[in-house]
């Protein structure tokens, strides 16, 4: 083995990728604009939130003119919710629904007739609490939740009035603690809601690492079709150097140019990730515990890092074959996009499944597999725990790559290359119809 | 013996054949030029000569061996036609990788390097990306490489193609120059006659994958009455039935 041709070879690769900014800029952006993405879900998702709870104006078509009746409008008053009154006159529902939005209201109260009745007799009373939406969103009902609460609570209050027994009682009659217990890490959860965080890192993690391993194969598919664009590989074929040295050397400088690639793209998948999880955690007022939980075992971390790797180095082996199969850019890049689908087909597969859906030998399958290794161990060392054959899967994944890099290094002929390319363009040619 | 010796040479792309049994000879020292128009068979004569392409039938030896053979791969030193240069790598970076290639690291890696820089004449330009260059300092970055590795037998695929006048003039000289101090065997194809006849000892016409005729050029131009290549090429294309 030439080491200096090697060397030499690979920094020449590994400068021509770093210095081109069709390689550079998405992965800087990723890492920028992943964040961003982030925090402008977070911060609208919040802006939504607090518009929808701060929604405090009620109009009340009092078709009662009962005492109780308007006990209950002082009541939502002193709860801090501005109250307005509605002249029900004879009108119906859909008139007063008109009039209240015609008057810019966001919730209409109906306290029916036979309210102070059926408190009177320890009755359901009938009201009707409409939301009126000027947009539809995922936080429209939330406003009307504080209304209805503030009104269950008066109703309750009004029927347990000489029973000496409190409404705060009725509505929370146990000291109950909820708490989750995730088996597979041990992790007790102070609150349930926080599984929300964990389950957006099984479905984020594992699409995420599909799309670092599209890259990293359409970085490798481009730079060697820029070597038949340019007609550089001619030159490099006739160099003193092994074929397997020139395609070590090609791999190595890509490689080296896409774990820069990853480390950007990691970090803004982490920020994005760490304001998703956020989320439910600030809602339950217990930050922190949300992103405990994605934190993996030092080993499921190194099984992580070595299957990711592997990957990496044959999803670059596989844009090798593909670039150096296309005599231009725009060929590689339409033979890559339809192949991503073999990363992502799978990798929407894994994060959205259960386990237990895979089946023993689908999982199996996955497992062994390169291309789709990191994202079910990322999934399965996140979620639950790697399975016991984790190291064999392990070494199938690194046999998997050799063999892919011995046979790219096979193609490292012109005369074959020349060939092949040949065929798969009359092969397209009869695809479209062209004939001859 | 010469340097390269072809016999009989034959080769067929699918149901095409390009070469039709080319033959011919390289001495050392000589600077042989492969002379025909577009299409004629020089690029696929000369990509099995250095070993890119494996012939349908006949024989090459470049220095007794077979082409490609890892013992002669470091003697020769192959141009490609339209040969491109990498965008973001500096002129300076792309030499320097060719003599680690070629020597590794050390005086012989050095003195490669800085013929490489003397040839290319880029100056500091030899600093800056070659996506920055023109056609010509590519042309001359591309003989620099193939002549600073002082190769007993340089393939030059029309190296001043695609370059005007004085590009092409000043790509001549430094395949004349250096050929010659390096003491270069030449092997190199042309379809403009005149560059021929100015850079070429000996030469072979080679019309749709057939050589016509060689030897060299005042003896050709004597033997077929014409007043230079073209003329001579002409008279044999058209005694060819083209």
């Amino acid at each position: 083995m030439n080491f200096e041709a090697l060397k030499a070879l690979a920094a020449k690769e590994f400068k021509d990728l770093i210095r081109d900014p069709r390689i550079v800029v998405p992965f800087v952006l990723s890492a920028i604009v992943m964040p961003v993405i982030g925090l402008l879900i977070v911060s609208t998702m919040q802006v939504a939130v607090r518009q929808a709870v701060e929604t405090r104006t009620v109009i009340i078509a009092d078709l009662d003119r009962s005492n109780a009746s308007r006990q209950l409008a002082r009541w939502l008053e002193g709860k801090g919710f501005s109250v307005a009154l509605l002249e029900a006159g004879g009108a119906g529902e859909a008139e007063l629904v008109r009039e209240s939005a015609d008057r810019g209201a966001q919730l209409l109260l109906v306290v029916e007739p036979g309210f102070e009745q059926a408190l009177r007799s320890g009755a359901k009373p009938k009201l009707k609490l409409v939301t009126l939406v000027k947009e539809v969103g995922a936080f429209g009902a939330l406003g009307s939740a504080a209304v209805a609460g503030a009104v269950r609570e008066f109703v309750a209050s009004k029927l347990l009035e000489g029973s000496g027994i409190s409404y705060d009682l009725v509505k929370d009659p146990a000291e109950l603690e909820e708490l989750a217990y995730v088996i597979p890490k041990g992790v007790l959860l102070s609150n349930p809601a926080l599984l929300a965080g964990l389950s957006m890192a099984v479905l984020l993690i594992p699409i995420i690492l599909a799309s670092v391993a599209l890259v990293v194969m359409q970085m490798s598919a481009t730079a060697m079709a820029v070597e038949n664009e340019e007609r550089t590989l001619e030159t490099l074929l006739t160099l003193p150097v092994s074929r397997f040295e020139m395609l070590l050397s090609k791999l190595l400088g890509m490689f080296a140019v896409s774990l820069i690639g990853t480390a950007f793209e990691m970090m803004g998948m982490f920020l994005y990730f760490y304001m998703l999880a956020s989320i439910p955690a600030a809602l339950s007022q217990q930050p922190g515990q949300a992103m405990l939980l994605v934190a993996v075992t030092p080993s499921n971390a190194a099984f992580l890092a070595a299957s990711l790797l592997l990957s990496l180095f044959f999803m670059a082996a596989l844009g090798l074959i593909v670039g150096a199969l296309s005599r231009d850019v725009r060929i590689a890049n339409t033979v890559a996009g339809p192949l991503s689908m073999i990363v992502y087909l799978p990798a929407m597969l894994i994060a959205f499944a259960p386990s237990e859906a895979l089946g023993p030998l689908g999982k199996a399958l996955l497992y062994a597999l390169p291309v789709t290794q990191p994202v079910i161990a990322a999934k399965d060392a996140i979620g639950s725990s790697l399975p016991a054959a984790a190291p064999a899967y392990l070494a199938l994944s690194l046999a998997a790559t050799v063999a892919l890099v011995y046979a790219a290094s096979k193609l490292f002929s012109l005369e074959l290359l020349s060939e092949l390319q040949h065929k798969l363009s009359a092969l397209a040619r009869r695809g479209k119809g062209g004939g001859g | 013996m010469p340097v390269l010796e072809v016999k009989g040479l034959v080769k067929d792309f699918g149901g095409f054949r390009a070469l039709w049994g080319v033959s011919f000879e390289v001495e050392e020292g000589e600077v042989f030029g492969l002379v025909g128009p577009n299409g004629a068979g020089k690029t696929t004569t000369f990509r099995i000569v250095v070993g890119l392409l494996r012939p349908t039938a006949g024989e090459v030896r470049v220095f007794g061996a077979e082409p490609g053979d890892a013992k002669v791969r470091k003697l020769v030193s192959y141009l490609p036609e339209d040969a491109g240069t990498y965008r973001n790598i500096a002129g300076y970076e792309f030499l320097s990788m060719v003599s680690r290639i070629y020597f590794g690291r050390g005086r012989e890696a050095e003195e490669a390097l800085e013929l490489g820089l003397k040839i290319a004449g880029l100056g500091d330009k030899a600093y800056e990306k070659m996506k920055t260059y023109s056609k010509g300092m590519k042309r001359r970055i591309q003989v620099a490489r193939a002549l600073m590795v002082k190769p007993r037998l340089a393939v030059l695929d029309e190296p001043t193609s695609g370059l005007d006048v004085l590009q092409a003039r000043e790509v001549r000289e430094l395949v004349k120059r250096y050929a010659r101090e390096l003491g270069t065997t030449v092997l190199l194809s042309s379809h403009n006659m005149a560059e021929v006849e100015e850079l070429c000892t000996r030469v072979a016409l080679i019309h749709k994958g057939v050589v016509l005729e060689q030897g060299e050029v005042g003896e050709l131009l004597a033997k077929h009455g014409a007043r230079n290549l073209e003329d001579l090429f002409v008279k044999l294309v058209g005694g060819a039935g083209s």
